[in-house]
């Protein structure tokens, strides 16, 4: 009775959208969230749609770049998916691809941008540079400082708040069982499956079994797969936003910074919603960080923050600010993702990292498409979690 | 006077009696002490003073509020006190690696920053508003602003004011704005007259609160002689009016709180609704530090859990008054001088003995005070189904944002996991306005807790965030310049009279 | 108007000049700016609401001030707000949304 085809762990946005595409392909799913669903990174995010290069991507030198160039191709990929969404979940989920900026206040910033672009050309991604009168006809809103931007017309934005329950919904409809409140406690195999032990006010078993078990834990990611025995390094990292109040309609694009922590953007209901990695602090138990609180803010990076958001919109500074939020956010050495299967014998899954909102409907999708059929339409082997396998290697065959 | 970078002894939030109580003990002790409050002027809501401008004469005379302003003549006297009034605390938090607490505020659009070894957050409660069609039209306010305006502006509010609610709260309101020449078109209860008066019937509490229970005896009095009418038995059905209120409609309902649909409903003309159901806890500052709270559902929701000496589960961090527990203004006092004992042990400045002793007399006071006021709250409890009676489907939960009772059961209907408070206002909105969910919190719990079959305490809190008013951007970046939480310089003015 | 003020003119502060929307309207120190929209039958900030709790927890009572001596008008809660001699309040559009 208790038999799965697929265990997902983790009822964040790559979850859900996870559980949804597998069991639309027929196989039998079991998702289980040990809080709320989206109520981690999932719900907490900024829920930019970026596909130009991020800040954080291009700022350590041409190298790094042209690696971390390779997720370009997963860009495209989700851009693709977000564009039909709200129409294939059949929910309204906030999505807006007006277009995006990524500004430029100085010269190595405009620089920055001219590289950003040769890199993204190579991959398909049709960045515009703005400049002076063409800039300010496309956003009136910019502030005197910016002096060049680069545009990507697929760029936009769509509401955490909505998204992963819209797949949780299209999950539960498609056959899959969404338990929240439901952990899973302890991982065994035997006999070629998984055996998942769960506790938790709303477990329907105790026990399940599953052929295959898709990690899509999150920042917690490492922890799932040692239940595993297996390593996955993902390093939590505790992040903050701002939001404002409603404002009348007036900055339609997501705009981002080249040399600088700033993602803005303003959603339907009006709301300037403010962040751009700006890092919290966790608050510490007993001389260590203690990962299960929320991370305390640090209100300096507040003032920067916003100080960055009036610098590129000045009509920011006549808002009020509503509210701040923490999250947690995982991260992976490399800043690439895993994609794919952690050890290839035992079925165990990874869906980890990288922009994970932006990316998570293709990362979901890939999945699905992997371990139904054992290959994907597109080439994901830069996120192959096998490049663990120097550790792994040491480990597989433990649990 | 300016003082640049000091770190108080303490810092406390609220400058009601439990603030005011506080501070007192702390000053005799020879703490360094600062009160901050929004208001312009200590006393907090029970004592929202006259503004400096305005004669003093006849402001809250009776009985009732002797000892209390007794007690805010003399800590406004008090010279070594530093007040930063006018002034909204944004948030609590405790101060990284060093030791004690940083708090940040804004006053007049200019960002501060206090530092304290130990915080007393006081920042009493506020009004719950009841959801019915017509609810939040202008014209429509709670009874404790209506009296509020009266006390401090001297302004009665309304030509023709209505009174609908549960709690005994509303007659003084009503005689009180009669008293001033107002004109009152009627003051209406959901209970029972039996119930209401059923205070009568517990003579160890009328012996024990005597004063109390003359003035609510000559409150009714006193209207019923200026031929007010009285009813008992009604819940707002609806306020209707073209661009505010003009008329209210009443349904007459059962002691469970259920419409009882054969009896006629009754229409009174009113520019002005007071509503007095309930009162909760401002618990989310506390909250925001990491105090722990548990559910009350009669004494104002999620309130701050407590030591005897009113230490929150924040070490250093102690909660008194409203914050506690919906108690009045009493009780509110005499848990500031308990806060104020604990505060002086947490400083060294007493030792635990010492504070015991001292105690000891409060926490009898205190007792018999809980007592009354619990008795309070079960005569002025809502009759369990009235809020779910009052309220139809389309009538509006989040005033800011807009969201209905029809809102909130789509969503949980359609989205089986929902299973917080705050995931409900994740997918609604309904809490994510100016007012930061305060006015829509308790009736959106209620409203999943019953749809859902489940025990609001188990929904939790909203989430309490910083900051904990909304505060205008450009004051914010004009702090960050300096590096940091730099210790600001922090104009501090003894309180004007 | 609206309601009254209890003993009319005398136990308050001096008049002073204060415009609401542009028309001139009675006033005198120490009255907060709620007060004012109240006795001139006023709504506040959002058009579908009125002012609910007078101690600055609604939000209802937004409004725009703006004064001679300031160079920016601003956004202020009426209710915890005096008005001041030479000031103007602004309701509705061109205060929020
Ligand atoms: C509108 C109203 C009317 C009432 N009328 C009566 C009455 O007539 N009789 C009676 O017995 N009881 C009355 N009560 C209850 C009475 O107010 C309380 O019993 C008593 O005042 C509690 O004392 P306190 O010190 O805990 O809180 P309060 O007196 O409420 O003091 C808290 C203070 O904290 C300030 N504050 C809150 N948040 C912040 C912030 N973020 N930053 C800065 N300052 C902040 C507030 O402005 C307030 O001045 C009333 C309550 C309300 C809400
Ligand atoms: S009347 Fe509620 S905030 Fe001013």
């Amino acid at each position: 009775m208790n038999r799965y085809d697929v265990l997902v762990i983790g009822g964040g946005l790559i979850g859900c959208a996870s559980a949804c595409y597998l069991a639309r392909r027929g196989l039998r799913v079991f998702l289980a969230e040990k809080n709320d669903l989206n109520s981690l990174a999932s719900g907490q995010n900024a829920g930019s749609l970026h596909f130009q290069l991020e800040h954080r991507l291009i700022e350590h030198g041409d190298a790094l770049a042209a690696q971390f160039a390779q997720v370009l191709p997963l860009n495209a990929y989700a851009s693709r998916l977000w564009a039909g969404l709200e129409e294939d979940l059949g929910a309204s989920l906030g999505v807006r691809m007006d277009g995006g900026l990524m500004l430029a206040a100085t010269d190595e910033e405009t620089e920055l941008l001219h590289k950003k672009q040769a890199l993204e050309s190579k991959s398909g991604i049709d960045t515009r540079m703005l400049k002076g009168a063409a800039l300010r006809a496309c956003a009136p809103y910019l502030g005197e400082d910016v002096r060049a931007a680069s545009f990507l017309a697929t760029e936009g934005s769509a509401n955490p708040r909505l998204v992963t329950l819209a797949y949780a919904r299209a999950a539960a409809k498609a056959g899959a069982g969404v338990y929240a409140g439901c952990e899973v406690a302890a991982l065994s195999r035997g006999g070629g499956v998984w055996r998942a032990d769960l506790i938790g006010a709303n477990a329907p078993a105790a026990r399940i079994c599953a052929d295959n078990v898709l990690n899509a834990a999150g920042a917690f990611a490492g922890r799932a797969a040692l239940l595993a025995h297996l390593h996955l390094p993902v390093m939590p990292v505790p992040l903050m936003m701002c939001v404002t109040d409603r404002a009348p309609p007036a900055i339609p694009h997501l705009v981002q910074r080249a040399g600088a922590r700033l993602s803005m953007k303003q959603a339907r209901d009006g709301n300037i919603i403010i962040g751009g990695g700006w890092p919290a602090r966790f608050r510490t138990a007993n001389g260590t960080p203690d990962f299960s609180r929320r991370p305390k803010l640090i209100h300096s990076n507040v003032a920067r923050n916003l100080a960055l958001a009036v610098q590129a919109a000045p009509l920011v500074a006549q808002r009020r600010l509503l509210r701040c939020w923490t999250g947690v956010v995982g991260v992976t050495p490399d800043q690439l993702p895993y994609l794919g299967a952690v050890s290839k014998s035992s079925g165990f899954y990874a869906a980890v990292g990288g922009s994970g909102f932006t990316l998570g409907p293709a990362y979901a999708s890939l999945m699905a498409e992997l371990i139904a059929t054992g290959e994907t339409s597109l080439d994901i082997s830069a996120y192959d979690p096998a490049r663990l396998s120097s550790v792994n290697g040491f480990m597989e065959g433990a649990a | 006077m300016t003082n640049e970078a000091t770190t108080y002894d303490a810092a406390i939030v609220g400058a009601g009696p439990a603030g005011l109580a506080a501070a007192r003990e702390l000053s005799s002790r020879g703490a360094r002490v600062v009160i901050l409050d929004e208001q312009a002027r200590p006393g907090g809501q029970i004592m929202r003073q006259r503004p400096a401008e305005f004669a003093e004469d006849g402001w809250l005379s009776g009985g009732l509020y002797r000892k209390l302003k007794a007690l805010l003549r003399e800590v406004e006297s008090l010279r070594e006190l530093d007040w930063s009034m006018s002034t909204t605390v944004l948030g609590v938090a405790d101060a990284d690696g060093d030791e004690g607490f940083v708090l940040t505020a804004v006053r007049a659009d200019e960002s501060l920053t206090f530092r304290a070894k130990t915080v007393l957050c006081c920042n009493g409660c506020y009004e719950r508003p009841a959801v019915f069609p017509g609810a939040v039209k202008p014209g429509v306010m709670g009874a404790g602003a209506v009296q509020t305006l009266l006390k401090s502006q001297k302004i009665v509010a309304g030509d023709a004011i209505f009174f609908a609610g549960a709690h005994p709260f509303q007659l003084l309101v009503a005689a009180q704005i009669a008293q001033a020449g107002g004109r009152i078109a009627g003051v209406a209860f959901a209970q029972s007259r039996l119930r209401v008066l059923s205070i009568l019937k517990e003579p160890w509490l009328l012996v024990s609160h005597w004063r109390v229970f003359a003035t609510a005896f000559g409150n009714l009095v006193r209207l019923r002689r200026a031929g007010v009418p009285l009813y008992f038995g009604y819940a707002m059905k609806e306020a209707i009016g073209a661009n505010r209120v003009e008329t209210v409609i009443l349904q007459p309902v059962d002691s469970g709180g259920r419409a009882r649909t054969r009896a006629p409903t009754k229409r009174v003309d009113a520019d002005l609704l007071a509503m007095s159901y309930a009162f909760e806890a401002s618990s989310e500052l506390a909250r925001q530090v990491g105090a722990q709270s548990r559910w009350s559902e009669l004494s104002g929701g999620w309130v701050a859990t407590h030591s005897q000496l009113m230490e929150s589960s924040v070490p250093g961090l102690f909660v008194a008054g409203e914050v506690t527990g919906v108690a009045g203004a009493d009780a509110s006092l005499v848990e500031g001088c308990l806060a104020g004992l604990g505060m002086a042990v947490a400083l060294g400045s007493i030792d635990a003995e010492e504070a015991a002793r001292c105690a000891a007399p409060h926490r009898r006071r205190l007792r018999n005070l809980l007592r009354f006021a619990q008795y309070l709250a079960r005569l002025a409890a809502v009759p369990a189904q009235l809020f779910e009676t009052m309220a139809g489907a389309s009538a509006v939960v989040c005033r800011c944002e807009g969201v209905t009772r029809a809102d909130i059961a789509e969503a949980l209907a359609g989205n089986a996991q929902i299973s917080t408070a705050n995931s409900l206002k994740l997918f609604t909105r309904a809490g994510m306005g100016l007012c930061q969910g305060r006015l829509c919190y308790a009736n959106a719990a209620a409203q999943m807790a019953a749809q859902r079959g489940a025990r609001v305490e188990t929904l939790g809190p909203f989430q309490a965030q910083w900051p904990a008013r909304p505060v205008s951007i450009a004051s914010l970046i004009a702090a960050g310049d300096e590096d940091c939480v730099a210790s600001r310089t922090t104009k501090i003015r003894k309180p004007c009279r | 108007m609206r309601g009254k003020r209890v003993d009319g003119a005398s136990g308050r502060g001096k008049p002073i000049e204060v415009r609401l929307n542009g028309q001139p309207v009675e006033a005198y120190e120490g009255e907060t700016v709620l007060a004012l929209l109240i006795l001139h039958g006023e709504r506040a900030g959002a058009p579908e609401r009125g002012p609910f709790c007078n101690m600055g927890v609604c939000h209802d009572c937004l409004v725009t001030l703006s004064h001679s001596d300031q160079a920016h008008p601003r956004e202020a809660r009426a209710c915890l707000t005096a008005a001041t001699d030479g000031m103007s309040v602004f309701i509705g559009p061109g205060g929020r949304r």
